[in-house]
């Protein structure tokens, strides 16, 4: 039955869109019930698709029989303008069928309205930050981007929602197109024709998830707001929002309170604006004010008119360039304090995707992905947004917040964090170190084989009489002619001629091509890094201590390398061996890919320092080993002092590895000098594959290391 | 001394007397002639339906659907277009056409049908290409050769050229593009001359006939290919067409309607003499249609090619262009044209220059995003194998003068009275025709298994109907709501006409108009959407047209403020408009040279003149 209707709200649903939006006719929607989502109906898009999932549709039937048809009964009537009474059935039935066309519309709203390009998902994060740091000035900067993360589905689904209630109600292409199409489907209740999109859809699954405590503060807002938006007749109005108040009132916020602030959302709305823009756009302040203010009054007898305007009013607010982030910011300020700093604020529909990600489901599976992961891909996004956003200095502050780990969202998971300081330290250093000066390779001509080449072949040879011959495309014969310099019409005497026919043969084809040349670079770079406790501190990103100043020069390297292998065509593998307590490997990686990726295990080693003690653990050697391609390997060990444990093992792993041909071991010791880089100095003098250097301070690795890592030809 | 002979049109008129009507005499031969060729050709073959195009006029929305050869029940509103109307279409209107399809499927039969049916079979030639490049000679029919010392020394025809009305080229991308070209522009360049295709067309004008107005009816050139499997085998046969060539022609998928027709084939009865059977038939029809003797057509087989040319001539179904109309072309081509972020940033930099310029506050800050709305537009625009040119520009109203013209002949033929009924139908050009003929163009533009384009076009229509609504509606003027068939209807229209009564009520002067045009501006950008891109591109386009026009006025200030002098609040617009835009032409001639080019792509489109 449940599966039987949400099929049947798809087809009134793309009967509409045809109508309404007909480039998004054709989208596909993905139904599936295979596993039991926590809520009683998820759904989500990847902007390609829609997919909804029914897990439990037992369960689903429930929630509207207990929860939402003894609030809508007493109603019916009027939410869906019809005279007779309705039947508890009939009442189940349409408004489960309404409620799965308001998901389909949700879904294919997000790409719409909400956010309906990058840009536009960036600005939105933009503004949120800058809300709630506004609204919170003494939270963190990492702190104020875990809740924007946390907040934006759900502002994106308040942007999406009230524009839905405003053109589904309102004098509109999709109000007028829903009408036409259940017309034109003879769509009725209690045998009387439904003309309209009924009234009160849009609260129904954040009343069920209130009911079934699954929501958090924000929600339950949320909640508030589009009941305030959605209801024409007052008793339904107070039923629904004492579902909220309710709700609302066991996570210690008191009905006056929470009526206060659905208020202040209103006001929110419109405090950052530009007083100019809302009176170019007809939108009066004071009116508008006079309208959020009798919001709260669920029995006021202008209500109608006042959730009609306001819901207008938002609309033409949140699709105007000019006010719509302004808008959000407003908002923003308004909520901070009840968005958490530890996990998304939801919606239905949670799972959708950043725009232009490429889907978090499939058919099968409709969410392949953990919470972890998802949590981890939203935040991370996030991150990058407001870097690119935000001017320069308010990036780098960010950066360097998140980095050192001074977010304090205590509840997110510890990979989360990591992850994101390892993103944003990257993010940091990718900006801030100078790449390192290269000299301009010299090009050089390379033969290649570019192919085949089509040579004619003649085949045939007819004979003509001199009419015959005089009726020929002599275009197409001169042309020919011109171009090949073979013969195909010849003139063979006695008013007779002689019509050659050729065939294309292939026969391969050698070209030169220019390449880059004079300029070497290894295929394996493994960097050996100290980041024991005299090395490092947790809150090294920007703080100038050695573990800054070697990352900067790490990257600086990264950097040069990485635009070398663009322009080369060549790649290298590169991996990190951080020690200090442990020693921590995690393998060999393209270079171009660890420095493209926002997230790979070679850089959370490379920019998580332990610091400890010293110590460094000669098996990684073999580890190594196995996972180098043949050719040049340069290994690098950057240290700043005594190295503990059993360093003769390492002292022969070293030998052994300078011992082999192609291979180079750069030992650079920082402003020390301790008895086994006296000992790799030694070696070095008997061995020309080891290098000892010995730096004042860490800015003078960076000559040092490239001049081993990138050769260039006399 | 003999008597001339008298010709059928002569004949016609002198039957009529006082009651000729030339465009009424023009009608009824137009339906005996569209009747009576169908009613020859059903005998011999059935239908292949190709699209059926229909559209909600409740809903403002078109609908393609490709029928591939499979008819369908019939549908109130829907017009099923089938090989046979795709021929007569582009016979009355002088579009060469393409047939592509699988081998067997009944191409070269159609169009051989319909040519033994239309004409004597000395009028017209069919000429198969062949694989060897060197022996297809596109216009052979054209020319008589001989070898001169070993020399080819060929010469044109002209008595062959002035005679043949009609050809089928099958297998045409086995021709050599030069000659193909050439023969869809209806010449055949030969020695250093170049050779006109077609017949003359007579003229009637007042009832007198004169046997040469001047005009040459186009040849009818019907092609035909199968698909072409490889994209460039120059001097080795078949090969897809140039896209130059491509441009010129209505090209067609000719679905397979065999599974559809079934053995219903079996039961066509074959026309022995189709030519003549169709001449008596037409002689029947016309002279019913126009109250005349059967008898006036008594020579008409001898009079048929020019009688044909008259008949078939097609700036007799050129049809005016709704101002909406052009608009939603405009929008159509914009659109498709290429990447719509650039193109906005195009507009938007007109739009900032002007308002440097002419310091008036017009300006658009605000840039077009890559949503999934502009993504998939730039998919159907991917999909064309040459983008929209000025060519396809001019193909589109072609193609929608054919739709309306077919859509009126077939209604009128449903109805009891065709020739009042095709008289009195409105005969324009609609937003309807030109968003069904960009879906055709479209669609004839696209790489072999693309999506359709329709859901694009619509998407185009419906914003360009959604802004003219909500802007006609805040302007209250002229029509407060958009109709497809209201003169009146228009963004820039309402905007310059509003402009224009607002100028005349009050100062008369340029810097009034500009200010109130700028003011219009203004109100259209106010309506720029943080969701709607289709409709930013158009407020957009919009807006720099109507700032040209504002900059043309600046320009020519003391004429036009003359010009403005002229009349008082009582004044008819049109007429003022009418009068900007003689100064338009006469400024053009006068100052070609100097005129700035944006004037002259954008000043006819804003004035609708």
């Amino acid at each position: 039955m449940i599966l039987d209707l949400l099929k049947d709200a798809e087809k009134t649903w793309r009967e509409i869109v045809k109508l309404a939006k007909p480039i998004d006719s054709e989208k596909e929607v993905v139904v599936t019930s295979q596993h039991k989502p926590k809520a009683d109906i998820e759904a989500w898009t990847d902007n390609k698709k829609i997919y909804i999932n029914v897990g439990d549709e037992k369960k689903l039937w429930q929630s509207f029989e207990k929860i939402i048809i003894p609030e809508y009964k007493a109603s019916a009537s009027m939410l869906y303008d019809i005279q007779n009474p309705v039947s508890d059935l009939e009442l189940m039935t349409s408004l489960l069928f309404d409620t799965f066309l308001f998901v389909h519309f949700h879904e294919q709203l997000h790409p719409w309205l909400c956010p309906n390009s990058r840009t536009d998902e960036k600005k939105i994060t933009k503004a949120l930050y800058e809300g709630i740091l506004k609204a919170e000035p003494k939270l963190s900067k990492a702190q104020a981007m875990c809740k924007a993360n946390n907040c934006k589905n759900l502002v994106w689904d308040v942007v999406l929602n009230t524009s839905f209630i405003s053109k589904v109600y309102s004098d509109n292409i999709l109000s007028e197109k829903v009408s036409f199409i259940f017309e034109k489907e003879g769509r009725k209740i209690e045998f009387q024709p439904v003309k309209k999109y009924p009234l009160g859809i849009v609260p129904i699954l954040y009343m069920t998830s209130a009911k079934n405590n699954t929501t958090d503060v924000p929600i339950s807002l949320a909640g508030m707001l589009y009941t305030s938006m959605s209801y024409n007749e007052p008793d339904v109005r107070e039923k629904v929002a004492k579902i909220f108040l309710d709700d609302l009132d066991k996570k210690s916020l008191p009905e006056t309170q929470v009526l206060n602030l659905l208020e202040k959302m209103y006001q929110g709305f419109i405090s950052e604006i530009n007083p100019d823009e809302l009176k170019a756009r007809n939108i009066d302040l004071i009116g508008y004010a006079k309208k959020a203010s009798t919001i709260t009054d669920f029995k006021n007898h202008d209500y109608k008119a006042c959730q009609e305007y306001l819901a207008n009013a938002l609309t033409k607010i949140f699709d105007t360039p000019s006010m719509r982030y302004d808008s959000l910011k407003g908002f923003a300020t308004v909520i901070s304090k009840y968005v958490s700093l530890d996990e998304k604020q939801g919606s239905p529909d949670k799972n959708t995707s950043s725009y232009g990600d490429e889907g978090q489901g499939s058919a099968s599976q409709p969410c392949d992905k953990s919470e972890d992961e998802l949590e981890q891909g939203s935040m991370s996004q996030t991150l990058d947004d407001l870097i690119e956003t935000l001017d320069g200095k308010e990036a780098d502050s960010l950066m360097g917040d998140v980095a050192n780990g001074s977010h304090g969202a205590g509840m997110l998971p510890k990979k989360i964090i990591d992850n994101i300081s390892v993103q944003a330290a990257d993010e940091y250093y990718k900006k801030n170190a100078d790449i390192i000066e290269m000299h301009n390779p010299s090009q050089e001509n390379v033969s290649v084989e570019l192919g085949s080449r089509k040579r004619w072949k003649l085949v045939r040879t007819r004979t003509l009489t001199a009419v015959e011959a005089s009726k020929l495309n002599y275009n197409q014969i001169l042309s020919f002619q011109k171009s090949t310099s073979l013969p195909v019409l010849v003139d063979v005497g006695n008013g007779y001629y002689k019509l050659n026919e050729y065939k294309l043969e292939e026969t391969p084809l050698k070209s030169y091509n220019s390449e880059l040349t004079g300029i070497e670079i290894p295929d394996n770079w493994v960097l050996f890094q100290d980041s024991s406790g005299s090395m490092a501190s947790r809150s090294y990103v920007g703080s100038k201590d050695k573990f800054d100043i070697l990352n900067r020069v790490k990257y600086g390297i990264k950097k040069g390398l990485y635009q070398l292998c663009k322009e080369l065509g060549k790649d290298l593998r590169f991996g990190v061996v951080d020690f200090s307590d442990a020693t921590v490997y995690k393998g060999l990686d393209s270079l171009t890919k660890v420095y493209e990726s926002k997230s790979h295990p070679i850089k959370t080693v490379s920019l998580t320092p332990q610091c400890g003690g010293t110590q460094c653990d000669y098996k990684v050697f073999k580890k190594i080993e196995k996972e180098l391609y043949p050719g040049k390997t340069v290994y690098t060990f950057i240290t700043d002092g005594q190295i503990d444990g059993d360093i003769i093992s390492l002292y022969y792993e070293i030998e052994q590895f300078a011992s082999k041909e192609n291979n180079a071991f750069v030992f650079i010791e920082v402003d020390s000098k301790s008895s086994f880089g006296e000992d790799v100095k030694r070696l070095s003098k008997a061995n020309p594959s080891v290098i000892y250097h010995a730096v004042k301070n860490v800015k003078d690795i960076k000559d040092k290391l490239s001049s081993v890592l990138i050769k260039y030809g006399k | 001394m003999p008597s001339k002979k008298k010709h059928t049109l002569e004949k016609i008129a002198d039957s009529l007397g006082k009651n000729f009507d030339e465009e009424k005499v023009h009608t009824a031969l137009l339906l005996a002639y569209s009747s009576s060729i169908y009613s020859v050709i059903s005998k011999d073959c059935t239908p292949c339906p190709t699209y059926r195009v229909s559209y909600d006029k409740v809903n403002v929305k078109v609908s393609m659907e490709e029928t591939s050869g499979f008819s369908l029940a019939s549908q109130d509103d829907a017009l099923d277009i089938s090989v046979v109307d795709e021929i007569f279409c582009c016979n009355i209107r002088g579009i060469p056409l393409l047939l592509e399809g699988e081998t067997g499927i009944g191409k070269t039969y159609a169009a051989a049908k319909y040519l033994s049916t239309l004409l004597s079979k000395d009028n017209y030639f069919s000429h198969r290409l062949s694989a060897n490049a060197f022996v297809n000679n596109l216009f052979s029919h054209f020319q008589e050769g001989k070898m001169v010392n070993g020399m080819p020394v060929i010469e044109a025809n002209v008595e062959k050229i002035e005679n043949s009305a009609g050809c089928i080229e099958d297998e045409i991308n086995r021709g050599d593009p030069n000659e193909t070209l050439q023969l869809f522009d209806n010449e055949m360049h030969l020695g250093g001359v170049i050779y006109k295709l077609g017949i003359p067309v007579p003229e009637l004008a007042k009832g007198v006939y004169n046997p040469k107005s001047g005009k040459i009816k186009d040849l009818l050139i019907i092609t035909a290919q199968n698909p072409a499997g490889i994209d460039d085998a120059k001097f080795t046969g078949t090969m897809q067409l140039d896209a130059a060539v491509d441009n010129r022609l209505l090209k067609v998928n000719v679905g397979n309607s065999a599974p559809s027709a079934g053995s219903t084939p079996w039961l066509c009865s074959k026309n022995n003499k189709p030519h003549e059977k169709f001449l008596e038939k037409f002689a029947k029809k016309a002279s019913k249609y126009l109250g005349v003797e059967e008898a006036v057509f008594s020579n008409l087989s001898e009079d048929w090619l020019s009688t044909y040319a008259w008949i078939s001539e097609a700036s007799r179904t050129d049809k005016p262009i709704l101002y909406s109309a052009m608009e939603v072309a405009d929008f159509m081509i914009a659109v498709f044209s290429g990447n719509l972020i650039k193109y906005y940033d195009y507009e938007k930099r007109v739009v900032n220059d002007w308002n440097s310029l002419l310091k008036n506050g017009v300006k658009l800050n605000n840039s077009l995003q890559e949503t999934e709305t502009v993504k998939k537009i730039q998919e159907v625009v991917n999909s064309f194998k040459v983008p929209i040119i000025f060519r396809d520009t001019m193909q589109i109203k072609k193609v929608a003068d054919v739709l309306a013209t077919l859509n009126n002949i077939k209604t009128s033929l449903k109805s009891k009275n065709p020739v009042d009924t095709y008289l009195n139908t409105e005969r324009y050009v609609t937003a309807r025709e030109v968003s069904e003929a960009t879906s055709l163009l479209a669609r004839n533009k696209q790489k072999a298994n693309s999506q359709s384009p329709i859901n694009a076009v619509n998407e185009i229509l419906a914003q360009y109907v959604q802004l003219s609504r909500e802007y006609m509606k805040d302007a209250n003027c002229l029509s407060t709501t958009f109709d497809l068939l209201d003169p009146n209807a228009g963004i820039k229209k309402v905007a310059v006409f509003k402009a224009l009564k607002e100028t005349l009520q009050g100062s008369k002067t340029v810097d009034r108009l500009v200010k109130e045009v700028s003011e219009h501006a203004k109100i259209l950008i106010n309506k720029t959407s943080s969701s709607e891109d289709l409709k930013n591109v158009l407020i957009a386009r919009s807006v720099g047209d109507l700032m040209t026009l504002c900059g043309f006025l600046s320009q020519y200030k003391p004429e036009i403020e003359q010009l403005l002098k002229k009349h008082d609040k009582k004044s008819k617009i049109s007429q003022v408009v009418a009068e900007l835009g003689k100064f338009y032409y006469e400024k053009l001639e006068e100052d070609a040279m100097v005129m700035p080019d944006i004037y002259q792509h954008r000043i006819q489109r804003t004035l609708g003149i």
